[in-house]
């Protein structure tokens, strides 16, 4: 059965930029205040999706070794791969960065 | 929808104003009015819960009115997902406050109203200010009804003693805020929050103006040494006093930490992260150890909230996302399960007009309804499974374990010094012998008593039971502000 959404909540989502603010330069965040903020919320966006991407694969993940049983070792192993590779360096970790560590 | 914040904050500040002209005879018509206006501002601010916006970290509702434009000074609030749950905490605790007073303040009641209503809308100010000048000035403004509300209709003579220590305490740390901002001031040229973000301190500063709010914030948490105001003005203030004591003003600190401290100078929260962290722990073991010896009912509940107080700074400086979020649902679960308790102390107190341990025991002959109600609260503080308490605080041991296992360790001993204290207390209280001493005057909760519980009740047990209602809205702000820190590095 189609889903249906109302018009007015598709409206509302999805209508964020898709890509990075060309104007930004790394080397001097503070230069460009409105590229720093786009910057920042294109990464948290960015985060976020990936961990969304990690979830919907553990999902499948899990509905193999439910299905597959004994055989998950062989049969489930492409999942594994792509789950360990999903997650592996793209969480937020922690604020950490010092400025004399740099 | 936009101006929905504006009206919220002004709505009971305004209601204030209209108790203003109800002529001092009239209570009756002074108490619906009062809880009337409190009651309508809670169901305007479930409206920014529902029209809230979760896929995005900007704040939202934004309201700007210029108030000192030739010192780029402007009245500018907003609302993200770690705000938006104190602004909802704030306007359902204050009709309880009301309700709660409602026979036992006999004395001054149109500006007992008078009081609270303003006090809400300068609580509501400070949790969606988005310029650091005017946080400052609500966060100061704050002091004022609460110094009235202990000073007169406190229940001792000391109460005046406990009004001026908790007044001089806050205004001291503040002093070294205020002094910070002129310096930010002077450095940038703004006190807008947003422009603040983006805006760069030099490592030396950074660690400067983060003791200095910390001077601040410290004292308001509170954090041990600086904690003594808190017993003493929660067991001189009403029930009405402690519940927002407890249920708000405590967390004007360390929303200053999430809001203020940690984005604005994310350089100085790592490196005084050490620091933090042992004066957490040192507040989470010596305050529970402390309540342990405590004979006043309130005292127990004031020392206990000292060290809930120590987990959310714990989870606010593993400067992760889970430890963040614990913090911050902890805060949100120590509003409900706190205020229900001070609730809970209230009903003895109006009963009996002591709130010494030894007089009491026994009351589940006698009182059946209020044990089963003190029970689920007194559960609730120990953070059992299934309340809310429980939630927050895992969140935290979650992220601060990820940081340093030893501190988390430390902080675990908490949890069961909390168990400790919580369960004892129960155990003297409603069970075992009854006492003589007020036989007569026990009687079970009224109707009126009865459903101010209930939604307590009902918030416990939801944020204990599904978290993700009340997790959901906060993961992109606080995405954002793990994010952000990373980049201002």
């Amino acid at each position: 059965m189609p889903q249906t959404t109302t018009k007015a909540f598709a409206g509302e989502a999805a209508s964020f930029p898709s890509s990075p603010p060309a104007s930004f330069d790394k080397s001097n965040p503070y230069e460009d205040p409105v590229a720093f903020v786009q910057q920042r919320e294109h990464d948290t966006r960015e985060r976020m999706i990936d961990v969304e991407k990690a979830k919907l694969i553990r999902e499948r993940l899990r509905e193999c070794y439910r299905n597959e049983g004994v055989n998950h070792f062989e049969n489930c192993k492409d999942l594994v791969e792509k789950y360990t590779e999903a997650f592996e360096g793209k969480s937020f970790a922690r604020i950490n960065i010092m400025r004399d560590s740099k | 929808m936009q101006s929905l914040l504006s009206i919220i904050l002004l709505f009971p500040a305004l209601g204030g104003l209209v108790l203003l002209c109800v002529p001092n005879s009239q209570t009756r018509l002074i108490r619906i009015l009062g809880l009337t206006i409190s009651f309508i501002t809670f169901v305007l601010s479930l409206l920014l819960w529902v029209f809230f916006d979760h896929s995005t970290a900007k704040f939202q509702f934004v309201n700007a009115v210029d108030w000192l434009p030739f010192l780029n000074m402007h009245f500018y609030i907003g609302i993200d997902g770690i705000s938006l749950f104190f602004i909802l905490l704030t306007t359902f605790l204050v009709p309880f406050c009301l309700l709660v007073g409602w026979d036992s303040v006999q004395k001054n009641v149109k500006e007992y109203f008078i009081a609270f209503l303003f006090l809400e809308s300068f609580m509501l100010a400070v949790f969606c200010m988005l310029d650091l000048l005017l946080f400052y000035v609500f966060f100061e403004s704050v002091l004022l009804p609460m110094f009235l509300i202990i000073g007169v209709w406190g229940s001792r003579e000391r109460k005046i003693r406990a009004a001026y220590q908790f007044f001089l305490y806050t205004l001291i740390g503040s002093l070294f805020m205020l002094l910070a901002i002129l310096l930010i001031y002077f450095q940038t040229g703004t006190t807008d929050l947003q422009v603040l973000f983006v805006s760069e301190f030099s490592l030396q500063r950074q660690l400067l103006l983060w003791f200095a709010f910390f001077a601040s914030f410290a004292v308001k948490v509170p954090m041990i040494p600086v904690h003594i105001w808190l017993p003493e003005a929660h067991v001189e203030a009403p029930t009405s006093g402690s519940v927002i004591l407890a249920g708000v003003l405590l967390k004007l600190g360390t929303y200053g930490f999430v809001r203020y401290s940690i984005p604005l100078f994310p350089e100085a929260s790592v490196y005084f992260t050490p620091l933090i962290y042992t004066l957490s722990i040192i507040g989470v073991i010596y305050a529970s150890l402390t309540t342990l010896r405590q004979i006043d009912l309130k005292k127990i509940i004031a020392y206990s909230s000292v060290a809930h107080m120590g987990f959310v700074t714990l989870g606010l400086f593993s400067l992760n996302i889970q430890g963040i979020e614990g913090a911050l649902f902890l805060m949100l679960s120590h509003g409900f399960v706190a205020s229900a308790l001070f609730l809970c102390i209230g009903v003895l107190y109006d009963r009996t007009h002591t709130r010494l341990v030894k007089y009491y025991g026994g009351l589940v002959h006698v009182m059946p309804l209020f044990s089963v109600f003190f029970l689920i609260f007194t559960m609730g503080n120990l953070s059992l499974p299934g309340t809310s308490s429980f939630v927050g605080e895992f969140l935290i041991l979650v992220g601060v374990f990820q940081t340093n296992p030893f501190v988390a360790t430390f902080a675990a001993t908490g949890m069961i010094l909390g168990g400790a204290y919580s369960i004892w207390l129960y155990n003297r209280v409603v069970f075992g012998n009854l006492k003589p001493f007020f036989i007569d005057t026990f009687m079970d909760v009224n109707r009126r008593e009865f459903f101010i519980f209930l939604p307590f009740v009902f918030c416990v047990l939801w944020m204990g039971f599904y978290p993700e209602v009340f997790l959901e809205p906060m993961h992109t702000s606080v995405a954002n502000l793990v994010q952000h820190g990373q980049w201002r590095g």
